[in-house]
């Protein structure tokens, strides 16, 4: 290394003590700078786009065409709004089970909510197919369908409790809708949820689900009042592989062959659909049908 | 070598080249997102991902665009063309899918007044036939549950290719038919119209025809007359050099088909009792005269399109295999009988390839089986 030429040293005073005159000086190179500014640009694009769906989903709220306005229920006040009481199933095991738990498994209304309407990602149980819930909770059990809370769960049941808790939910007829969260296009979703987009080979929702998306035993679940996140969630769980417990693997092909918008689409219109009681043997009276 | 810098960071000469760096650094951030933004659009990144074998991302769209995009091509060429005085303009070609089929008007294009009014009574007893035509009809079935999409899908026997094959000679019933004859036959075979509340299909000239008619007539706006169109009616399914038994179908039919249909054949039902999946055998199901009761129609027709989103999964032999199964079993009486089951099988199955008339399981099918209820529950 050549020694420095003393040209522009600053003065006797001003030396400074750590200086090293065989240390070069290496800025950031610029090459760095260039795929750090990159990557910020790339995210602050995301996040306006983010934003920008976020706000269309709070204004498509009060879709007045499509559904009339989904109003908010206090939690306090859902269990009072599940219809014909007398109905459900009031096993003592089954009440236990949702409202205690069972021995190291937390309740299910812990999570579900008391009357089975579940929250955000928790989907909703009341109105489900008696057989659909008893096969989901088994294949928690056996590690098929994956949740490590629904596992841990699932392994402190019995077959015989499956079945009560199944039966339970299955026999709640709770009218309650969920309001859109996803920002999605209610009018796209309607589309799917009752043409399907055939030429991507996405049959129409209904076709299977049932005319007002309330399920058809014992394979298919409600969709009308499910939770939109959850829908969405499990689209996407499909499409990826993460979930692979549907019979004949049905929707794991047409959610692979969804995009994420219709998948938004989709799930915020069934999510405000007024549920119907699932074919259970209830004599309950069905609510007007959807538009 | 090196130049001395002045490393005092707080010098304005420092500063300033800290400024010029970042600044640098920006621009050059710039231009790589806008090189990165250019390689994603051409889809040479994607491309080289798959081949390496990664998965297939789904399209941004589906390809709704496309297909709409055909129709308002066409629908724009006509439009010119009616303007054109001089006619030097070329006819509109009929619009054509990415896929290369016909794309049929989407419900935004129905028009308004007496004729949009037609063609959605039209739609409403296509697809659900027994709430909107129950008089004629003697069965559980819809015309859209084999007729799929409404009567758009290809390979579905969509109404836009039959519609532009008639009037034509038909050697069923040896004679020419209109189109209105032909929907009768669906009303008298497909939907049982014997067991109906009428007892029979609709009389000539009935609304029932011209509303159906109505909307195959819209179904069809663009597609030129007398075309064989590509798509039409079902596909023919290779024979297989083992044929076709049912005894293999049952097996076929219990791994893809029980789900929707039932093991014991009967659809499933949905909250307000109607049936959500069709009946396949049965009294509630088509007679013995329908086109779908013969075995390699009925092939045709899965093949290409069940299990419902999965066309195209079942090989050529379970599809024959499980067509078999599904019209071994009984279903109503063919309406054309008058003497024996043999005689009938003689005069209008002879080269079929059904079982109407054979043995199956010891029991000759054809002698049909009626609706317990009364007609117009």
């Amino acid at each position: 290394m050549k020694k420095t030429q003393p040209r522009d040293r600053p003065a006797q005073g001003k030396v400074d003590e750590t200086f090293d005159p065989w240390e070069q000086v290496r800025p950031v190179p610029l090459f760095v700078l260039a795929v750090v500014f990159a990557l910020a640009f790339w995210g602050l694009l995301t996040y306006i786009s983010e934003y920008n769906a976020q706000k269309r989903g709070l204004e498509q709220k009060a879709e007045a065409n499509l559904t009339a306005p989904v109003q908010p229920v206090p939690p306090a006040e859902v269990r009072s709004l599940v219809q014909a009481p007398g109905t459900a199933n009031l096993d003592a095991a089954a009440l236990q089970m949702v409202a205690v738990g069972k021995g190291q498994a937390w309740s299910c209304a812990s999570c579900h909510g008391e009357a089975g309407q579940g929250n955000l990602n928790t989907p909703r149980l009341a109105g489900q197919p008696a057989d659909y819930l008893h096969k989901q909770l088994q294949d928690f059990k056996s590690g098929l369908r994956h949740n490590e809370s629904m596992a841990f769960v699932a392994r402190a049941l019995s077959d015989a409790d499956m079945a009560k808790l199944a039966t339970y939910y299955a026999g709640i007829d709770l009218r309650t809708r969920s309001a859109p969260t996803l920002g999605g296009d209610l009018a796209r979703g309607r589309v799917i949820a009752e043409k399907g987009d055939w030429k991507t080979d996405v049959p129409a929702c209904f076709s299977c689900h049932g005319m007002g998306g309330e399920g058809v035993a014992p394979g298919f679940p409600a969709l009308a009042g499910q939770k939109p996140d959850y829908i969405f969630a499990q689209l996407t769980a499909w499409h990826e592989g993460e979930r692979k417990n549907s019979p004949q693997a049905l929707m794991e092909g047409i959610a692979r062959r969804m995009n994420v918008e219709d998948m938004r689409a989709v799930a915020d219109y069934l999510g405000s659909l007024p549920p119907r009681p699932s074919p259970a043997p209830a004599q309950a009276p069905l609510s007007a049908s959807t538009p | 070598m090196n130049k001395p810098k002045n490393t005092d960071s707080s010098s304005p000469y420092a500063i300033g080249r800290t400024v010029r760096r970042v600044l640098a650094g920006a621009g050059g951030g710039l231009a790589l997102f806008a090189a990165g933004t250019f390689v994603h659009q051409t889809g040479a990144w994607d491309k080289l991902r798959t081949s390496l074998g990664g998965a297939e991302d789904t399209p941004a769209l589906s390809h709704e665009a496309e297909e709409k995009a055909a129709r308002d091509a066409m629908l724009a060429a006509r439009e010119a063309r009616n303007k054109d005085k001089e006619g030097k303009l070329a006819a509109p070609l009929q619009p054509v899918g990415h896929d290369g089929y016909f794309v049929p008007p989407s419900e935004a294009e129905i028009p308004k007044g007496p004729v949009g009014d037609a063609i959605k009574r039209g739609r409403d007893i296509f697809v659900d036939t027994t709430r909107f035509a129950g008089r004629y009809s003697g069965n559980s079935m819809a015309c859209a549950q084999c007729h799929l999409d409404s009567g758009r899908r290809e390979n579905s026997a969509p109404m836009w290719a039959a519609y532009v094959q008639y009037p034509k000679f038909r050697s069923k019933n040896n004679k020419i038919n209109t189109l209105e004859d032909r929907i009768n036959g669906c009303f008298t075979y497909s939907m049982n119209a014997q067991a109906s509340p009428a007892g029979k299909a609709p009389p000539p000239g009935d609304d029932v025809y011209k509303e159906l008619m109505t909307y195959m007539y819209w179904l069809a706006d663009g597609a030129p007359t007398g075309e064989d169109m590509r798509g039409g009616g079902y596909i023919k399914v290779k024979e297989t050099p083992r044929g076709y038994d049912y005894v293999r179908g049952a097996k076929v039919y219990e791994q893809n088909c029980v789900l929707c249909h039932g093991a014991d054949g009967q659809g499933r039902k949905e909250a307000d009792g109607k049936l959500r999946f069709p009946p396949l055998w049965g009294p509630e199901a088509y007679n013995w005269g329908a086109g779908m009761a013969r075995i390699d129609t009925a092939a045709g027709f899965i093949k290409a399109n069940m299990p419902l989103s999965k066309p195209y999964s079942l090989s050529d032999q379970d599809a024959w295999d499980v067509a078999a199964y599904i019209n071994g079993h009984e279903r109503p009486k063919d309406p054309r009988q008058s003497g024996t089951i043999e005689e009938a099988r003689a005069k209008f199955h002879k080269d079929e390839k059904s079982y109407y008339g054979k043995e199956v399981n010891g029991q000759v099918l054809g002698v049909g089986v009626a609706r317990s209820k009364p007609a117009g529950v």
